[in-house]
């Protein structure tokens, strides 16, 4: 007896929750009547995905080509694997240019960057959800929208429209190194959502 | 009693599944894209670009004829980061003196002349111009050739890459000459002393 009495308690608990989440606070005496004619919902689509299937990397940098060279990029939908790179020695560089599309009908906006070190030792740029770089050594790692400016977060892709990502390694250090030294496991991590 | 208190878990239930849902209905669309570095390598280079201390006391090559005590070409000491001239004396037209001498590269990065600069630190007036030092009457130029006609620039200048036994290696050439040629121009030479005159070579990788 006692347990349906908690029982009912809680259903009746649970029902004004329910109430409240939702509908609007209703007048004290008065009854407000809020009539719908129509609801319709169109069909939309969410699909925003890189293009393309390799990307071949542009090598730049000092005039000796002796220990520099740029992996391709292979290219899917949701993910870029940038293959085996080699820079050795100061201003060397390799850059990517990718491209993201908004395939769907609804309008999406790149809302997150992050940055992933791996295990290497990097000091990783820009705020918090908008890390566009890594300097790991003497190499920087960076994402920018034209080759030189920072990818900006927060700014509208809408349906069909495409936006360029460069994707660049460059050594940044100034001097060699006596020995061979390997990075890996960086990524950049980009989140897009709903605008 | 029973089929009561089942009613009762299962309207529970229900209830609890629709709040959880209306809480989590507004979720925004997402989707996660990911750049990922397979590996980036830095091979193993040394860099040591130097002066060639195999003759650390370089005899110049001078003008042989009608040599008095108004000419002077002293040898050039050479270590790895400098070669001095200490004396230079030149008075008259024909007046020269050249000095060989070359620059090593030990490291395994190709090299390649990233600066050229000439001054004047001490007494004396001089005009300086990259490969071109001139004091009064006299004229030095750091040069590819003998003859002093290829001079020494950042765009013809540069080593390929060598080992740490066996280094690539240019010929350079230092050359001093007495400019006038005419009996004005000798006359109007007057006598100067120039010291600290200096070339700094910057080389960087290539």
């Amino acid at each position: 007896m006692k347990n349906n009495k908690s029982l009912y308690i809680i259903v009746g608990i649970l029902i004004i929750s329910l109430i409240t989440l939702s509908i609007a606070f209703a007048a004290l005496s008065t009854n407000l009547n809020i009539n719908f004619g129509n609801v319709n919902q169109s069909a939309q689509t969410w699909n925003v995905a890189f293009t393309g299937s390799s990307v071949a990397g542009t090598a730049s940098g000092s005039a000796s080509t002796a220990g520099r060279s740029c992996g391709t990029a292979t290219v899917t939908a949701t993910q870029v694997n940038v293959g085996d790179t080699q820079l050795s020695k100061p201003d060397d560089k390799c850059q990517w240019v990718l491209t993201v599309k908004n395939n769907g009908s609804i309008s999406a906006k790149l809302s997150t960057i992050t940055a992933n070190k791996g295990n290497n030792t990097c000091n990783i740029g820009g705020t918090t959800g908008s890390q566009t770089s890594m300097v790991c050594g003497n190499i920087t790692y960076t994402l920018t929208s034209d080759g030189t400016t920072a990818l900006p977060i927060n700014t509208s892709l809408a349906a069909n429209a495409t936006q360029t990502v460069y994707v660049t390694a460059k050594y940044t250090g100034t001097s060699v190194n006596t020995t061979a030294v390997t990075q890996s496991g960086l990524s950049f991590v980009l989140g897009y959502t709903q605008n | 009693m029973k089929r009561n208190k089942k009613t009762l878990y299962t309207i529970i239930l229900i209830l609890v599944v629709i709040i959880i849902s209306l809480s989590i209905a507004f979720a925004a669309l997402s989707t996660t894209l990911i750049v990922n570095f397979a590996s980036v390598n830095q091979n193993a280079y040394t860099w040591n670009v130097q002066f060639d201390t195999g003759t650390t006391n370089v005899a110049p090559t001078k003008n042989s004829t009608n040599q008095s005590s108004n000419f002077t070409c002293d040898n050039a000491t050479v270590s790895a980061s400098s070669v001095t001239v200490s004396n230079v004396k030149l008075s008259k037209p024909g007046d020269y003196c050249i000095w060989a001498f070359k620059v090593d590269n030990y490291g395994t990065m190709p090299a390649k002349l990233t600066n050229i600069s000439s001054s004047k630190a001490g007494t004396g007036s001089c005009t300086t111009s990259g490969a071109t030092i001139t004091c009064g009457c006299v004229t030095f130029k750091l040069a590819k050739n003998t003859a002093g006609s290829t001079l020494v620039t950042t765009s013809n200048t540069s080593l390929a890459a060598g080992s740490s036994t066996t280094p690539t290696q240019l010929q350079l050439y230092l050359r001093a000459d007495y400019t006038p040629t005419t009996v004005a121009q000798v006359n109007a030479c007057a006598a100067q002393t120039n010291t600290n005159l200096t070339y700094t070579l910057t080389w960087g990788t290539n």
